[in-house]
C-alpha cells in the first residue's frame, strides 16, 4: 500500500523530530524532565498516526475523504464535533483568562457554547438533509449552482485560514513555552501533523483523531478539578471563600487598582464583570458573532455530513453539546484553581495572557517542580494542548480544502463534471494547497499578534455565510442575487471593519503613547529622591526604552490601511457586519428575480423537512 | 417514485401533512430559539443593567453573577433535551409521509 508506506515515513520523520533533544530550549519543563515529555507527545503522535494509519487503508472513495463514508454515529460525530470545537484557545486561553481575569474569562467562554443552540435548532438537520459535503452543496441546490458555488467557496476559506492561522501561531508560541520546542519547528510539526492526518486519512482520520483529542482533554480537566477540590472535600462555596481571602489574589487585585485598598473587598471584584471585558457594545457585538459564527462555522457544518439522517445530525449536535459543556465548565474551575494554587501574578510572569495557567497547575498538583508525578502531569498536560491544536487545525484543513476541491474546481469550474479519480486528486492538492498556506503564513506571522483573526472568523461566518444560509433554507424569496450580495458583501465588510477597528497598529497613535509615557516618567524621576539610585535607574530605562519607541516611529505615520487611527471603536465587526448580512440577502432577492431558485423551492422545502433524496451511508 | 417530477414536490409541499410538521417544527425551534436568546442576552446585558443582582451572593460569596454565567450551560442543554424529545412526535408524522411518498401516493 503506498498510502500505509507514505504515512510510515513520515511518521518516522515526525518521531525523530520529537526524540531530537537539540530542538529543545529552557522552558517550563525543567531539563532533567524533558526527555519524559517527549515521550508523552511521542507516545500521543504515535497512536494518533497509527489511527490514520488504520484510516487511510479504509478509505476508498471521494465520499471517504469527504465525509468517512456518511455513517458516523451521533456519540461519535458529537465527541469528534467537540474535539473539533475545543481548541487550545479554549483550554489554555480561556483557564488563564480566568485566572487573570475571573468573572469576565466566563462572560468570553459561553458564548462558543450558546452558539451550538441555533446550531441545533435551525442548521443541523437541514444542512444533513440537502448538503453532500459542504455548506455551498447547500447554497448551490436552489440558487444559481457555478456562482453559489464560488462565493461559498470563497467565505468558507476565508473562515477556515482566519481560524486556522491563529491556532497553528497559537500552538508554536505555547508549544515553544510548554515544552522548548522552538517556534518555527512546533508550527512544521503541526502542520506536518495536520497534512498526515487530512492528506491521508480524510474524515475519517481527522474524525477518530478529533474523537480522541476530546476523551483526552474532557479526562485531563476532570482530573485536574478533581485533585483542585479534594484539599477541600470538593465543597465549591469553601473553595470559592478561600480564593477570595487568597494572598496572591489580593496582591493581584491591588496590581490592578493600585488607588483602592486591598482586601477582600476589592478581591469580590473579581468574581464581578468589568475586569478584562470593559466595553458592553464590544461585549454584545463578540457575543452576536461568536453565537451566530458557530452556526456557519465550515468545519462544524461539515461533520453534519458525517452522519446517516437528520436524527443523527440532531444527536450528535447533543452530545456535543455535552461535551464541549462539560470541558468548558471544568476549564472555569481550572481557571479559578490556578489563581489559588499558582497565584494569578506568577501565572502572568510566566506568560502575559495566562495560557500557561492549567499546564502550570497540572505541575503543582502533581506534586511540583521537582516531582516526577507533577512533571509528568504537566508534559501530559502539553501533550493534550498538542493534540488540541493539531485536531482543530486538520478539521479546519479539511474544510478548506473540501471548500477549493469539491465547490470551486469539481463545482464551479468543472460543473460538476469530474471523474471519482480527479476529485480524489483536487481533494489532495487542495489539502497541500492550504496546509502550505497555513505553515507559510504562521511562520511569517511569528511575533505579531494574530488574535484578532479569531473573532474576525466568527464575523466572516456569521456576517457573510449565516444570512445566505438561513435564508436560503427558510425564506422563499432568497434567490441567487441575494445570496451573492450576502456572502460577497456580508464577508468584505467584516474584514473590512476589522482593517480600520483598533485591532490594526497605528503608528502614529503608538508614537504618541510612547512619547506621553517618557514624559510621565521624567516627571516621575524628578519627583524621587536622589538617594533611591535603584528604582530612579529602573525609571530611566523605562523613559529611555519610551524614547526610543517613538524614536522609531516616523511622524504621520499610518496604519496598513494609511489610517492614523481607527474608524470604529468595535474590536468585532459582528454588531455592524451581521444584520447587514442579513439586510443584503433581502434587499437584492427582492430587487432581482432568479426563476431557478423559486421553482426549486418546494423540492428544497419536502427534501430539508423529511430527507427525502439524502445520501446513502456506510456504517461504521 | 417519482422525485424526478417537479409537480410531485409541489404536491408534497403543499400536502396538510407537511403543512404541519413545518408548522410544529417552526413553533418549537422559535419557542426556543426565543428563550436561549432572552437567557444569553441577559448574561451579556446583565453586568451592566443588573450590576448589584451579578453581585448578589447566593451561597457563601458565590455570586449570582458566577452562578447564572455558568447555568447557561445546562440550561441551553435543557432546552436541546426538550427539543431532541419534542421532535420524536414530529419525526413520526415524517416517517408516515415518506412512507406515503414511497408508496407512490403522491
Amino acid at each position: 500500500m503506498k498510502i500505509s508506506h507514505a504515512t510510515t515515513a513520515i511518521a518516522g520523520v515526525i518521531l525523530a523530530f520529537l526524540s531530537m533533544p537539540s530542538i529543545a530550549q529552557p522552558s517550563v519543563v525543567s531539563g532533567e524532565f524533558q526527555s519524559m515529555t517527549f515521550g508523552v507527545f511521542g507516545a500521543l503522535v504515535a497512536f494518533t498516526l497509527a489511527v490514520t494509519w488504520w484510516a487511510a487503508r479504509r478509505n476508498r472513495s471521494v465520499g471517504d475523504f469527504y465525509t468517512g463514508g456518511g455513517g458516523i454515529s451521533g456519540l461519535k460525530n458529537g465527541l469528534a464535533i467537540s474535539g473539533d470545537y475545543l481548541s487550545a484557545a479554549a483550554f489554555l486561553g480561556v483557564s488563564g483568562l480566568i485566572a487573570l481575569y475571573g468573572f469576565d474569562g466566563i462572560l468570553y467562554v459561553v458564548g462558543f457554547f450558546v452558539g451550538f443552540v441555533p446550531v441545533l435548532l435551525l442548521i443541523a438537520e437541514p444542512c444533513r438533509n440537502l448538503g453532500r459535503y459542504t455548506l455551498s452543496d447547500v447554497l448551490a441546490f436552489r440558487n444559481g449552482f457555478r456562482s453559489s458555488k464560488t462565493a461559498g467557496a470563497i467565505s468558507s476559506v476565508c473562515v477556515a485560514i482566519f481560524y486556522l492561522i491563529p491556532q497553528v501561531v497559537g500552538g508554536g508560541v505555547i508549544i515553544k513555552a510548554l515544552v522548548g520546542i522552538e517556534y518555527e519547528v512546533s508550527v512544521l510539526l503541526v502542520g506536518a501533523l495536520m497534512l498526515v492526518y487530512v492528506l491521508f486519512g480524510g474524515m475519517r482520520a481527522t474524525t477518530w483523531v478529533q474523537l480522541i483529542k476530546a476523551v483526552l482533554l474532557i479526562g485531563s480537566c476532570f482530573v485536574l478539578v478533581m485533585f483542585s477540590w479534594a484539599p477541600f472535600g470538593f465543597d465549591v462555596p469553601e473553595f470559592v471563600k478561600r480564593l477570595l481571602h487568597n494572598e496572591a489574589l489580593t496582591t493581584h487585585m491591588h496590581l490592578m487598582f493600585p488607588d483602592k485598598a486591598a482586601g477582600v473587598d476589592l478581591n469580590r471584584q473579581f468574581f464581578q464583570p468589568g475586569l478584562y471585558l470593559k466595553n458592553p457594545m464590544e461585549q454584545l457585538s463578540l457575543g452576536l458573532a461568536l453565537v451566530l459564527g458557530t452556526a456557519a462555522m465550515p468545519h462544524v457544518l461539515m461533520r453534519f455530513f458525517t452522519v446517516r439522517d437528520a436524527v443523527t445530525a440532531r444527536s450528535s449536535v447533543l452530545w456535543a453539546m455535552l461535551g464541549i459543556g462539560v470541558c468548558h465548565v471544568l476549564i472555569v474551575f481550572i481557571g479559578f484553581a490556578a489563581a489559588y494554587y499558582i497565584g494569578s501574578p506568577a501565572i502572568a510572569a510566566f506568560d502575559k495572557g495566562g495560557n500557561l495557567a492549567a499546564p502550570l497547575l497540572a505541575q503543582y498538583l502533581g506534586g511540583g517542580t521537582d516531582s516526577w508525578l507533577g512533571n509528568f502531569m504537566l508534559a501530559f498536560t502539553a501533550a493534550v494542548a498538542f493534540a488540541t491544536i493539531v485536531a482543530v487545525v486538520a478539521g479546519l484543513t479539511l474544510a478548506a480544502a473540501s471548500a477549493l476541491a469539491h465547490d470551486l474546481y469539481v463545482g464551479a469550474i468543472q460543473q460538476g463534471k469530474a471523474t471519482e479519480r480527479q476529485q480524489a486528486i483536487a481533494a489532495r492538492i487542495a489539502t497541500l494547497l492550504v496546509g502550505v498556506l497555513a505553515i507559510t503564513v504562521s511562520l511569517l506571522a511569528k511575533g505579531q499578534n494574530v488574535a484578532h483573526l479569531v473573532g474576525l472568523a466568527y464575523a466572516v461566518a456569521a456576517s457573510a455565510n449565516l444570512p445566505a444560509l438561513l435564508l436560503t433554507i427558510y425564506w422563499k424569496q432568497c434567490n441567487t442575487w441575494g445570496v451573492l450580495s450576502g456572502v460577497i458583501g456580508g464577508t468584505t465588510l467584516a474584514i473590512g471593519l476589522v482593517l480600520v477597528s483598533p485591532n490594526m497598529t497605528y503608528p502614529d497613535q503608538v508614537r504618541q503613547t510612547a512619547l506621553t509615557t517618557a514624559a510621565s516618567l521624567q516627571k516621575q524621576i524628578d519627583l524621587l529622591p536622589e538617594q533611591n539610585a535603584v528604582q530612579r535607574q529602573a525609571l530611566i530605562s523605562q523613559k529611555e526604552q519610551a524614547q526610543l519607541t517613538a524614536l522609531a516611529i516616523p511622524e504621520g505615520a499610518t496604519s496598513m490601511v494609511g489610517l492614523r487611527e481607527p474608524l470604529v471603536s468595535l474590536r468585532n465587526p459582528g454588531l455592524i457586519s451581521i444584520p447587514a448580512g442579513f439586510i443584503l440577502v433581502i434587499v437584492f432577492s427582492l430587487l432581482f428575480r432568479d426563476p431557478r431558485s423559486q421553482s426549486m423551492w418546494a423540492e428544497m422545502s419536502v427534501r430539508q423537512h423529511t430527507g427525502i433524496g439524502i445520501a446513502a451511508a456506510e456504517s461504521h | 417514485m417519482a422525485s424526478n417530477d417537479p409537480d410531485v414536490w409541489q404536491i408534497l409541499n403543499q400536502s396538510d401533512a407537511l403543512h404541519r410538521i413545518k408548522r410544529k417544527k417552526y413553533t418549537l425551534a422559535l419557542t426556543l430559539l426565543l428563550i436561549a436568546a432572552a437567557y444569553y442576552a441577559t448574561l451579556l446585558l446583565g453586568p451592566t443593567s443588573l450590576k448589584l443582582l451579578f453581585s448578589l451572593p447566593i451561597a457563601g460569596e458565590l455570586n449570582f453573577g458566577t452562578v447564572f454565567a455558568i447555568s447557561q450551560y445546562p440550561f441551553c442543554g435543557l432546552l436541546a433535551f426538550i427539543y431532541l424529545r419534542k421532535m420524536r412526535a414530529v419525526d413520526i408524522e415524517v416517517d408516515a409521509l415518506v412512507t406515503q411518498f414511497r408508496q407512490g401516493e403522491f
